[in-house]
């Protein structure tokens, strides 16, 4: 079948945000669509369906003007017979309708029962609990909504089905599906969507950063391989987007070569107790299914905390940097000693900037949008920082373009996504901290960026840093460290009420 | 060849075009003042604009240094884990907030007109000075309410854990990249708002003023401003000489020359409110704050 093609221009007033000749979506396959945060997947996405609002934005669409574009046919059918699940699946949720009624409402109305999609999403009956509810920023918690927002998608693709209208011509598009979902739910989920495109082909447009899907359909859906086009949105130098071939083996050779970097044993520099109470849950730590009596970050060594999404795995990392106070808190970090008596002017004092750093997970709120690139490192008062040249010196050597003082005197907010992570990362080891935690640090960036990480780490490692790892990419991570540094985190819940803290402040 | 005649209209942005018609409006009537206003009457109408232009100044002034103070106090203090330094800052913030704006005026006034009887403060700049102070004080809180509320937007992302353990200094964190760099709109907005709450609050402690502090101090012997000259008796006829045009609808072109002051004071009153609110309107919608 002919590609769906599109042309799109959007811009706010004279300042051009995206341009795109060559945005191709293949009908009745599932497109995959990676590129780096930022860099306007979601945005053209939107603007194709038709859920960009005119007027906030200029936009032309293969040449039309977006309220003529909006007229069209493609586009009433893509909004008449498709769904979009987006993001960030709070603003997709009307707070004055309870769960239920949204499961059931307008053209989801229908006497098929959500009942199997929603069981087959929680792999338990938790979710009949959550359907009475009206939903608000912290309850369902971020990835029990996005499960609900994925069961109305496939619950409308059932109710396409049974009147025979799911076909090629169909769009339904994925803006991060799996982006607050552990890989068991994400997969629960590709598992459901599939069954229904072997079922009836039509056309699926997964956006994603999560490169890891590329495995499992390798693994598991083989026989899927000519009904997946594997996408890439990439920026040239001249600013014009480009919709490119991604190639998965690329990926999966990369992938296959990993092995675990840094040390096996080090010395302990930084060892919290087990037991920590924190948010009204009991914090503890196992070594495969034995518990342990503290978690040990060693130099040279990568430590990578797993546990599942809402558990508490930030909790740790603001632990060990004094962020959040805990009860019964044993730590020692970098010769220093801390309890729960210990202020925040204490790890100022001793910690901050000085023998720990975090690279905060999104860089985008982490680093100051309106600070330049050198702003970044001169609010550190390092001595070793202080110049242009040192700054660029710095810098160079995880940036794959040269550096220059234009670069240094550009905005933060001007920086794509894969350089923001960057940034932020280089700003928390600008210190040369002994120990660093890491927390997602490969959220929204594109493979280039992924493969430059893995080097930076490499490097950090033979310098004898302590790396603390926190991240959902079990299938890199388990590669990259040594199982006996694989830590898994327990929570306990004590308060009830106090539930919903951690897992608001992690998502 | 033919040249291009056309001449480039640099776009202006709404707030700039209000800035831009007020400035004009004013002069404008300075002109026409100029023409037909008696000079005792053009000094004192335009000496109580410049003065009340004054007072507004200090009185921002004295916001914005009272705010900072309070506001880093309290931010500063919470950061750094000392609750009782933190609630300090917080309840001195709160008394001034719990006294209603117009009482906070008069009892500033009232000390201002103690000092002036008592001949402690005699020279205009040190009344107006003192004008302005006291509107400071009493509007300042909104103020730290701003700079307090920005801290906290940013304490809810990663932004202000993210700087602190990545080593930036709690006080370049607060004034330069909370503050500076990223509240400098929300900052300039209040400002805005200020200035015409300045200016409203003003004119109407000068209304109360006008009915009289003390048997030796008065609005007549402190410097004129836009509500003391509103209040004089002058201006009041000049106003209520608009019930005229009722009538005889052919006084009207009178009005611009015969009652000139009060009419001159209602204008650059009413006329600078009006301004400063669609300048605050088109400066919010301009940075979408």
């Amino acid at each position: 079948m002919k590609p769906l093609t599109f042309s799109a221009d959007i811009s706010v007033g004279s300042h051009s945000i995206l341009s795109i000749t060559d945005f191709s979506i293949e009908q009745g396959k599932i497109n995959v669509l990676f590129g780096e945060s930022g860099i306007g997947k979601t945005l053209i996405s939107k603007s194709i369906f038709g859920l960009t609002d005119p007027d906030k934005l200029s936009i032309e669409i293969n040449s039309l003007g977006y309220q003529d574009y909006l007229k069209t046919e493609q586009v009433e059918a893509f909004r008449k017979n498709g769904f979009f699940v987006l993001q960030e699946p709070s603003s997709q949720f009307n707070p004055s309708l309870t769960i239920q009624e949204q499961l059931n409402e307008a053209d989801l109305n229908s006497d098929l029962t959500e009942a199997d999609i929603l069981s087959g999403l929680w792999q338990s009956d938790q979710w009949k609990s959550l359907l009475p509810l009206y939903p608000q920023s912290f309850r369902p918690s971020g990835g029990e909504k996005q499960r609900f927002l994925l069961a109305m998608a496939l619950k409308k693709m059932d109710n396409l089905a049974n009147q025979n209208q799911l076909k090629p011509e169909t769009l339904f598009i994925f803006d991060e599906p799996s982006g607050s979902l552990d890989n068991g739910f994400r997969n629960a989920f590709l598992e459901q969507l599939i069954s229904r495109y072997q079922q009836n082909r039509f056309t699926v447009l997964v956006i994603t950063h999560d490169y890891t899907i590329i495995p499992w359909f390798k693994n598991h859906k083989s026989e899927l391989t000519s009904n997946l086009s594997w996408l890439e949105l990439t920026k040239t130098d001249s600013g014009e987007l480009q919709c490119n071939p991604f190639f998965p083996d690329e990926f999966i050779s990369w992938q296959k070569k990993l092995s675990p970097m840094g040390l096996i044993k080090g010395v302990a520099v930084a060892d919290l107790n087990s037991g920590v109470i924190c948010h009204g849950r009991q914090l503890s730590f196992q070594s495969g299914t034995k518990p342990i009596e503290s978690l040990k970050l060693k130099s040279g060594t990568l430590t990578y905390l797993k546990a599942p999404s809402g558990v508490g795995k930030t909790t740790v990392a603001r632990l060990l940097l004094g962020l959040y106070h805990g009860e019964n808190l044993q730590l020692s970090i970098c010769g220093y000693e801390f309890t729960s008596l210990n202020t925040q002017v204490d790890w100022k004092k001793l910690i901050w900037g000085k023998k720990a750093g975090m690279a905060f997970q999104l860089a985008d709120e982490a680093l100051n949008p309106v600070s330049t690139v050198k702003q970044v490192f001169t609010a550190l008062k390092n001595p070793k920082l202080k110049t242009n040249d040192q700054i660029l010196d710095f810098l160079q050597p995880v940036f794959l373009k040269k550096l220059d003082e234009a670069f240094l005197s550009g905005q933060v907010k001007y920086l794509s996504g894969g350089q923001k992570q960057r940034l932020n990362l280089m700003r928390s080891i600008a210190s040369e901290p002994e120990v660093l935690i890491l927390d997602e640090p490969l959220n929204g960036v594109d493979f280039r960026t992924i493969k430059m990480f893995t080097g930076i780490l490499e490097k950090l490692l033979q310098n004898g840093t302590a790396i603390l790892l926190i991240s959902h990419n079990e299938e890199i991570f388990d590669k990259l460290s040594f199982k006996e540094n694989q830590i898994q985190l327990k929570a306990d819940e004590l308060l009830k009420e106090n539930a919903f803290t951690t897992e608001e402040t992690e998502s | 060849m033919t040249p291009n005649l056309k001449m480039k209209i640099p776009s202006l942005s709404n707030d700039t075009k209000w800035i831009l018609i007020w400035l004009a409006g004013i002069s404008v009537l300075l002109v026409w003042d100029l023409v037909f206003l008696n000079k005792p009457a053009l000094v004192r109408v335009w000496l109580g604009f410049g003065n009340t232009l004054l007072v507004s100044a200090i009185s921002l002034t004295t916001a914005l240094l009272l705010s900072f103070t309070v506001s880093s106090w309290i931010t500063l203090s919470r950061w750094n884990e000392r609750p009782k330094l933190a609630r300090t800052g917080e309840l001195f913030l709160n008394i001034f907030r719990s006294v209603p704006q117009i009482i906070g005026l008069l009892t500033g006034f009232l000390i201002l007109t103690l000092l002036v009887t008592a001949e402690i403060m005699t020279g205009k700049t040190a009344i107006l000075t003192g004008f302005g102070v006291t509107v400071g004080v009493v509007i300042f809180y909104e103020f730290s309410d701003m700079l307090l509320e920005r801290v906290a937007w940013f304490e809810q992302t990663d932004f202000v854990s993210a700087s602190r353990t990545a080593g930036v200094p709690d006080t370049h964190l607060l004034f330069i990249e909370i503050w500076m760099r990223n509240s400098l709109p929300h900052l300039i907005n209040k400002l805005i708002s200020g200035f015409g709450a300045t200016i409203f609050l003003l004119c109407s402690i000068d209304f109360v003023l006008s009915v009289g502090l003390s048997s030796s101090v008065s609005p007549i012997n402190f410097p004129p401003t836009l509500g003391s000259m509103l209040a004089q008796i002058d201006s009041k006829q000049d106003i209520l000489s608009i019930g005229i045009l009722f009538t005889d609808p052919f006084y009207f072109p009178s009005l611009f020359t015969r009652h000139l002051q009060g009419l001159s004071v209602a204008f650059l009153i009413v006329f600078t409110l009006a301004c400063s609110f669609k300048i605050g309107n088109a400066f919010t919608r301009r940075h979408r704050l």
